[in-house]
């Protein structure tokens, strides 16, 4: 089960987890496209591009569209640039979403992979997110399809 | 507003807002209160389906109940909303679902990349595979 905190300042989403498979399988499925295709989406969100050019500077890229409900159809994208990648155990990039507020606010998100007994225990650090301008008023806002994910999440 | 977050449960939110039903109630409440029997009028579900919608809602401290002489009166409480709305919770859903679809996936494919690389270190037998 992931775990997910927010951090004291109110910036961040700390999110964890623990995988049954060592850093370098699960780093794989970070960076290469046809690994990243099959699990980046989800159950209600399928993936229409995925790119990553895995070394400084690169940029990378993901769009996905909701697979039904309210938002069917609607693309959602997703991009930024690398900004340190050390494989197996670091990968930070900034990261940027059309369906922000303010699509040219950046934020970053930061993979930690740690080797242990079990396998790999991953941490993800999302930054940058108390400074997402204009607050949401409505719950319908926000995050295209999260309440329709959310359901089956919930029920899980 | 950091102590209603606290208070507030935001999976119980998001749980009451996953029911479209529920959430056409609730907009429907943004115009002001309404008795119980107008709420049900207003949707072609039963009066029990309805009574369901609202206690959830209210578990989810969404609405507030009060009575008017024999009526039940509901009122929205957007302070749930509001908590929710935030990004940092719904980062926060998203990065969850994230990584338990990673977890799923690189644990399965581990799994069959170890049996292949088990199978492929056995000697084969002459004339089977």
């Amino acid at each position: 089960m992931a775990t997910t905190r927010i951090t004291p300042d109110n910036d961040s989403v700390v999110t964890e987890i623990e995988i049954a498979a060592p850093p370098a399988r699960v780093f794989r499925a970070l960076i290469e496209r046809e690994q990243a295709l099959q699990w980046g989406g989800g159950e209600a969100f399928e993936i229409t591009e995925w790119e990553m050019d895995a070394r400084p500077g690169g940029s990378w890229l993901l769009t996905s569209r909701e697979r039904s409900g309210a938002g069917t159809g609607k693309i959602i994208e997703h991009h930024g640039e690398v900004l340190q990648i050390e494989p197996p155990r670091l990968l930070e990039v900034s990261w940027f979403a059309n369906w922000h507020p303010d699509p040219a606010h950046r934020t970053v998100v930061r993979w930690e992979l740690t080797p242990t007994k079990g396998g790999t225990h991953v941490i993800v650090t999302h930054s940058g997110l108390a400074a997402l301008p204009g607050a949401c008023e409505g719950y319908s806002q926000g995050w295209p399809g999260l309440v329709a994910q959310l359901k089956k999440f919930a029920e899980k | 507003m950091r102590n209603r977050s606290v208070t507030y449960s935001s999976e119980a939110t998001f749980q009451a807002l996953a029911d479209p039903t529920r959430r056409a109630v609730l907009d429907l409440l943004r115009r002001g209160s309404q008795p119980a029997g107008e709420i049900a009028g207003a949707f072609p579900v039963s009066r029990p389906a309805i009574s369901k919608h609202l206690r959830l809602l209210r578990r989810a401290h969404l609405v507030r109940e009060h009575r008017e002489g024999r009526h039940r009166v509901y009122q929205l409480n957007p302070a749930p909303l509001r908590a929710v709305a935030s990004w940092l919770d719904q980062y926060r859903t998203f990065w969850k679902m994230n990584l338990t679809s990673l977890k799923t996936f690189v644990e399965a494919e581990y799994v069959k990349e170890t049996k292949q690389a088990a199978k492929t270190n056995i000697k084969t037998v002459p004339g089977k595979r």
